[in-house]
């Protein structure tokens, strides 16, 4: 794939064929072609051929071409093979049908929009006398700016709010109401009328982790001024916390 | 006839001038009193011919429904100069293609639009919504509920329109074919 920077140093635009059915009908003219009787390989190798050109200048028109261009060799491959048997030659439908139709209907389409390029030269060689709404009405209301508005106005007008906003780029950080110093209190409180418990046995009445985590500091900080002790009998063992006695 | 030469015609003449937009013939029997069977089409004929008879610069044209006051094209090469701002850009053939098929087809969808040109359509149709000669009119009841359009009132002013029925015939076949073997 090609990067979209490169795609648009290759772009070439070629003015004379608004798509695939134009260059076809391109063909019949040039060639006086009856359209009721086009001579498809000609016009497929014709077509292909131009295909060829283009598919190294522009990738992006040439999807479409494609499409046009598979339908021909369809056509091709089907007027290749002999009839079914048994069929009558007038139940037989010309396998061109499909894409005559196609360009007659396409053709009427590019015959009404050439009147509507002559209408538009026309009128726009015409200037309308306007006055600005402001001069006579004063300022626009809300009404005023309400009245054309369209479905695909409001579409437009939130897809550009919604690009416009700004990202959200706080994160709230929230405060920790324990401190180390409470923790110890509630270590040494714990123990009750007895002299050890296991840090297990704690750690399950609190709600958060990182109160766990504060409460393991603050029994860093209880057995650093030796008024506990702790124990683990194995790796990863139950920590049991004594409580040290003052008597000794 | 009325005293200081006031007629009808010089009246709707008035009305139509002073307003700064397309007028319809409702809105102005609406100002006039006793007007319900006037013809205003007919009385902006008379006007447009005695504009004519005297050579003026301008003529009243019926557009979207309304009545308007514009300068003839003859004398486009001047007036442009006025509106050095408003350069209005002619439509692209793609466009054009594009909405004759909206404005002949509608309401239509974009599979429709693209099936009948052979090509993808997107680009051109965001064109022409920008430009509001196009709007969305619906969705169609079928797999996918495509979106559906149809032309504005905007695209009847642009191309001087006055309604739907004013644009040119399409061609039957015959012609078409006709103009292909030509």
């Amino acid at each position: 794939m090609a990067s979209p920077l490169l795609v648009d140093q290759y772009r070439v635009r070629l003015p004379i064929f608004e798509g695939p059915l134009d260059l076809l009908i391109f063909f019949i003219k040039r060639d006086e072609i009856d359209i009721y009787d086009i001579p498809i390989a000609k016009i497929t190798q014709d077509f292909l051929d131009y295909l060829n050109l283009m598919t190294a200048l522009n990738l992006v028109l040439a999807g479409d071409f494609m499409v046009v261009a598979a339908t021909l060799m369809r056509i091709k491959a089907k007027m290749l093979l002999p009839p079914t048997p048994g069929e009558e030659e007038e139940d037989i439908e010309d396998p061109r049908q499909e894409l005559v139709e196609m360009l007659i209907e396409y053709k009427r389409f590019k015959e009404a929009a050439g009147e509507l390029r002559d209408i538009e030269e026309d009128r726009l060689k015409m200037f309308p006398r306007i006055q600005s709404m402001e001069d006579i009405y004063g300022g626009p209301t809300v009404e005023d700016s309400l009245t054309d508005v369209t479905l695909y106005d409001l579409l437009e007008t939130v897809k550009r709010i919604l690009s416009d906003m700004p990202e959200d780029l706080t994160h709230d950080v929230e405060t920790i109401g324990n401190t180390i110093e409470e923790q110890m209190g509630v270590i040494e409180g714990f123990f009750g009328e007895r002299n050890e418990y296991t840090f297990m046995e704690l750690a399950k009445t609190i709600k958060k982790r990182v109160v766990v985590i504060l409460t393991f500091l603050a029994l860093l900080e209880l057995m650093r001024s030796r008024k506990i002790t702790i124990s683990q009998d194995k790796f990863l063992g139950e920590i049991l916390i004594r409580k040290v006695s003052n008597e000794k | 006839m009325k005293s200081n030469g006031i007629t009808i015609d010089k009246i709707i003449e008035a009305i139509i001038f002073a307003s700064p937009e397309p007028i319809s013939e409702r809105r102005i029997k609406d100002c006039i009193e006793g007007t319900e069977d006037l013809d205003v089409d007919s009385k902006v004929n008379e006007l447009n011919n005695e504009y004519e008879r005297n050579g003026r610069s301008f003529k009243i044209i019926n557009v979207a429904g309304g009545y308007q006051m514009t300068t003839l094209p003859d004398y486009e090469q001047w007036v442009r100069r006025v509106f050095v701002a408003r350069g209005r850009l002619r439509l692209s053939p793609q466009a054009l293609e594009t909405l004759s098929i909206v404005a002949y087809r509608q309401p239509v969808s974009k599979p429709t639009m693209e099936s009948i040109r052979g090509i993808n359509c997107d680009g051109v149709i965001k064109t022409l919504l920008e430009r509001n000669l196009i709007t969305i009119k619906g969705r169609e009841e079928s797999p996918g509920r495509p979106i559906l359009y149809g032309t504005t009132n905007e695209f009847l002013r642009y191309f001087g329109l006055i309604n739907l029925k004013d644009l040119p015939e399409l061609k039957e076949i015959e012609e078409i074919i006709g103009a292909v073997e030509d």
